[in-house]
């Protein structure tokens, strides 16, 4: 963070006031509830009993906590590198057409981020997943035969990826393509004049001016894959035997499933620590790298 | 010199929709619970086009007929969260005065003291009265009435039935299913286009079928009154191999291992299906997909073709806050929404399976009509096999943790024994319950 | 000198037009299938084997979800997003130029706030019920303001986040030429800076437009009244207790598509222009 064009620590606070009270009273209230709520047992959904961390040893004493665990990361990172690679691959080539093809093709791409998450994961599955669909239907035609990717924990996973990155990509995009607008051209104009190839100037120019955007898309992604219930949900189901549960979906499938509302309340609240935490790595990392 | 441009416009708008805003507020902030307003918590909207929905405008527009000043104001909730949110209703004194609860739900309602007794209803009242409705008498007060009954069974193409010489009643046994099954499978070389029985094992609360139905039909209770579980019972057993052969022999999907209960009946509207595990409140739809005298309700067979397999029924019972401001009047108004003449406009015009043993014989002719002789299946059935959870009981999550043992078998081919060990421990120690 | 020939560079657009192509036919397929089934008959939605084209074509699913209430679930979410769109971006604007150019005590912690907002905003769904008695407590309950006020603050942190992203990356000599004319800091961060953030702002405004718009848990949880409801609501009745009705569904999600096109056309305006050398000579 740069040093402020003069003093002004009273004026700092006020422009940021609206905002942090918002995010205080809107956002962390409702979270400093639910972790109170997390150290007692409830009755009905009101907190009844004090017992500390209780809630929290009997989640971690969870056997499938684990194999939750692990399924997560594995989708949080394949989905993320995913959606980004591809997302910057496109922004590239949309920045690289003129104005009408451009506008139409982000239209087009947007279209799965613009549908709502619900019925863009059952159009997903439907489409691709199902032996309703046209996808399996087109591919048994061609002779690959007729396979269910949901039989298999391998497939599955890749299905799951594949259905974060369709319906995430359109907000990689347009977070990539602003990034993009926003260099100037000038730099350009002085690598071609110094003779950079194109690839070059992709590498010294380009993607150094990225890396804001780059880095923000990343994090965002992966708290926003994290967090995604309907995908795992409607998708795969969480299957074929769990293999494809992530936290969110645990969380879900322990209050509307098994009527564990206790249960999913502080697997919720652990696992937003959790992702407090990693905010605070990132921000370490940055404020390092700024200094 | 940088260009001047004239940006307050945009502020002055942000200012002006934070004011429009707030004016908003004012206009349609939640009316004032004016006297004589009920508030009803459901599903249903009473606006809206299906039968259902219209029966319940009917209901409504009687009742605020006969008692003038009166008005019942409906607000449509989503079904699957509205019980967790009544909950946290009744817990900041907010709650409506109507509630529709998910039978399945009842026990944590009850004991958080979210109802209140309905003095309009009487707890043994011999014409409503059933287990869903036992289950809702506490110390001899009724707290709710059970409403939109509902059984696990099989929905079959009653077109295909016929085309095969095979009578929709004379699936008795296991055996005769099996049988139905293989002959009304259709193949295309190596696929399959048609499934003679379709069944699915997903773990998104996934109705089990086979399997269930062969464990409630054996001697030994499933769940014990305080819920712990015993599942790997020989008829258990038999149940599971029963599932897995169907799909060994080429009769039931094998991708079904993953679907879940909207995939099912989407299967079954697509005519891959003959017969599949279906819940009778779903027949309906069912109709409108494949022809509305396309579909028969058929029971769970059993070993004995006396009686069928019994199976899982399930209802939202229509209940009084116990904070209501205007319990009684609220209580008036449920015991309107069972009255006779209201269960007729739910069997008629709504297409619900009758709360009431007397409404069968008083609507005649109703369930001869082909496309409505389900909810005669789905009512006998409901008399004669409707199973529930011990009352009290918390056996959350049992369905996930049963075709968990299905999908060990089909996929890691696990010995049904062991998976069904496998199931029942984790069930138990998920809940805490010692075996 | 470029010294690329005209054969190379003719090739290398066939291929970007052809990976843009396969993208977007992967990425449309499921949306056109909707697209499609939502004048599709009943009857004919599921059906085995699936078919390209219609049997037959109906409005009757559009007629449903009109019947069913459709344009005033629509008229509110707009309302809604509107509302969320104007005040994130004056909040956050703000709250950037602060973050980036003021060293005020507590920056860091504000933009820890701030950051770790977004893992809260992103996973709301799962804290409802304790958002819900929150709410109730705090009398915001079923009022018209409580959903864009919580559609805002779950959509700050990522706004102030790219702005101060974009703020970040114009030179401080801009604000000291302007300061040396005698413009205030408000007057520097609207007159100044945003004009040049146009890219970012975009981003920004059509982020907490769809953030809004696409927002279904908070919407069914905290409004009761139908004529608070937003849209997704709406759109998710179709999955019903007594199944799903996909005709319907497909109509007013499709439907429910064309505001965010239509904020696409107007936001991503700003994203198209891109960044004109010169300004910051001067």
């Amino acid at each position: 963070m740069r040093q402020g064009t003069g003093s002004g620590s009273l004026t700092g606070l006020l422009f940021v006031l609206p905002a942090i009270l918002l995010l205080v009273i809107l956002l962390y209230g409702p979270a400093a509830m639910s972790i109170f709520n997390s150290l007692h047992t409830l009755k009905g959904v009101t907190p009844d009993r004090f017992v500390g961390l209780d809630n929290y040893a009997r989640l971690l004493a969870n056997p499938t906590l684990p194999s939750v665990v692990w399924t997560t990361t594995v989708f949080v990172i394949l989905a993320t590198v995913l959606t980004v690679a591809l997302a910057t691959l496109i922004a590239l080539a949309a920045d690289s057409l003129p104005a009408t093809p451009a506008r139409i093709a982000q239209i087009g791409i947007i279209l799965p981020w613009a549908i709502s998450a619900v019925v863009g994961a059952l159009l997903f599955r439907w489409f691709y997943i199902s032996d309703l669909g046209l996808f399996r239907h087109a591919l048994a035609a061609l002779g690959f035969g007729n396979v269910d990717p949901l039989m298999n924990p391998t497939t599955a996973m890749a299905a799951l990826v594949a259905s974060a990155a369709w319906k995430k990509l359109g907000f990689a995009v347009i977070l990539i393509l602003a990034g993009l607008k926003a260099i100037p051209r000038d730099l350009y104009e002085a690598a071609h004049v110094d003779g950079a190839s194109g690839f070059q100037v992709f590498r010294l120019v380009t993607l150094p001016m990225l890396a804001g955007p780059l880095l923000i898309c990343t994090v965002v992604l992966a708290i926003a894959d994290l967090n995604s219930v309907e995908l795992p949900l409607v998708v795969t189901g969480g299957g074929p035997l769990g293999s494809t549960t992530t936290v969110a979906l645990a969380i879900y499938s322990m209050a509307f499933s098994q009527y564990d509302i206790q249960g999913a309340l502080t697997l919720a609240v652990l696992t937003f620590l959790i992702n407090i935490v990693l905010v605070a790595v990132y921000v370490r990392i940055v404020r390092r790298r700024r200094a | 010199m940088i260009g001047h441009r004239n940006l307050a416009p945009r502020r002055v708008r942000a200012l002006a929709a934070a004011a429009f805003s707030l004016g908003l507020a004012g206009s349609l902030a939640a009316p004032a619970h004016a006297d004589g307003t009920i508030r009803m918590w459901t599903f249903l909207n009473p606006d809206g086009t299906s039968g259902r929905e219209q029966a319940l405008k009917q209901m409504i527009g009687a009742f605020e007929a006969s008692h003038p000043g009166v008005a019942v104001q409906v607000e449509q909730q989503v079904w699957d969260q509205m019980t967790p949110k009544f909950l946290a209703a009744h817990a900041s004194g907010s709650a409506p005065d109507v509630i529709w609860v998910h039978s399945e739900m009842l026990g944590g309602v009850l004991d958080a003291g979210a109802l209140g007794p309905i003095a309009a209803l009487a707890a043994a009242d011999a014409d409503l009265a059933n287990s869903l409705y036992a289950s809702a008498t506490v110390d001899g007060a009724q707290y709710g009435v059970g409403h939109s009954y509902t059984i696990m069974g099989i929905h079959a193409r009653a077109d295909w039935l016929k085309e095969a010489g095979i009578a929709p009643d004379s699936i008795k046994t296991w055996a005769d299913l099996e049988d139905a099954a293989a002959r009304l499978t259709v193949r295309n070389g190596d696929t399959v286009e048609r499934w003679g029985f379709c069944q699915h094992f997903g773990m998104a609360k996934v109705d089990p079928g086979i399997l269930l139905a062969s464990m409630l039909a054996g001697e030994t209770p499933a769940f014990a009154p305080d819920g712990t579980a015993t599942w790997a019972t020989p008829e258990a057993v038999a149940g599971l191999e029963r599932s897995v052969k169907l799909i060994r022999d080429g009769v039931s999907p094998p991708d079904a291992a993953n679907w879940n209960n909207d995939d099912m009946y989407d299967q079954f509207a697509a005519g891959r299906c003959a017969m599949a595990t279906g819940t009778a409140v779903r027949v309906p739809k069912m109709q409108e997909a494949v022809g509305a005298e396309n579909v028969a309700f058929l029971p769970y067979p059993s070993d004995d073709p006396s009686r069928p397999s019994p199976q899982v029924m399930n209802a939202w019972i229509v209940g009084v806050w116990s904070g209501s401001e205007v319990a009684d009047l609220a209580g008036e108004f449920v015991a309107a929404l069972s009255s006779p003449e209201s269960d007729r406009l739910w069997v008629t015009v709504g297409g619900a399976v009758p709360v009431r043993g007397s409404t069968a014989g008083a609507v005649g002719d109703f369930f001869d009509d082909p496309a409505n002789q389900y909810l005669r299946s789905a009512m006998e059935y409901i008399r004669s096999g409707g199973w529930v959870a011990p009352i009290g009981a918390d056996v959350g999550g049992y369905r996930d943790d049963m075709n968990r043992a299905v999908q060990s078998v089909l996929i890691n081919g696990t010995d049904p024994g062991a998976a069904l060990e496998e199931a029942e421990a984790a069930y138990n120690a998920r809940h805490g319950y010692a075996r | 000198m470029s010294m690329a020939g005209g054969t190379s560079r003719r090739w290398v657009q066939g291929l970007v037009f052809l990976f843009l192509g396969v993208m977007l036919v992967l990425n449309l397929g499921p949306i056109v299938w909707g697209l499609a089934s939502s004048f599709t008959p009943t009857l004919d939605i599921v059906s085995y084997p699936p078919r390209l084209v219609p049997s037959a074509l109906t409005l009757e699913h559009y007629e449903t979800a009109f019947n069913n209430g459709f344009l005033r679930p629509l008229r509110t979410s707009v309302v809604y997003a509107g509302v969320t769109v104007a005040v994130a971006l004056l909040l956050g604007s703000l709250g950037a130029y602060a973050l980036d150019r003021i060293a005020f005590r507590g920056r860091g912690l504000v933009m820890f706030l701030v950051l770790s907002g977004i893992p809260l905003a992103s996973g709301a769904a799962a804290l409802i019920v304790p958002t819900y008695v929150y709410m109730t407590w705090l009398h915001l309950n079923n009022t018209a303001v409580v959903l864009p006020l919580v559609y805002i603050a779950y959509n700050l942190p990522i706004v102030i986040w790219i702005l101060r992203g974009a703020i970040g990356g114009l030179p401080a000599e801009l604000d000291e030429s302007a300061m040396v004319d005698g413009a205030g800091r408000l007057r520097i961060l609207f007159q100044i800076l945003l004009p040049i953030c146009k890219p970012a702002i975009g981003a920004a405004a059509l982020f907490a437009f769809v953030g809004a718009w696409n927002e279904f848990v908070a919407g069914s949880v905290l409004v009761d009244s139908p004529g608070l409801r937003p849209i997704q609501v709406a759109i998710y009745q179709n999955i019903g207790f007594f199944g799903r009705d996909w005709g319907p569904l497909l109509a007013s999600a499709s439907l429910a598509i064309l505001p965010v096109v239509l904020a696409f056309l107007v936001f991503g305006r700003l994203l198209i222009s891109g960044l004109s050398s010169g300004s910051v000579k001067g």
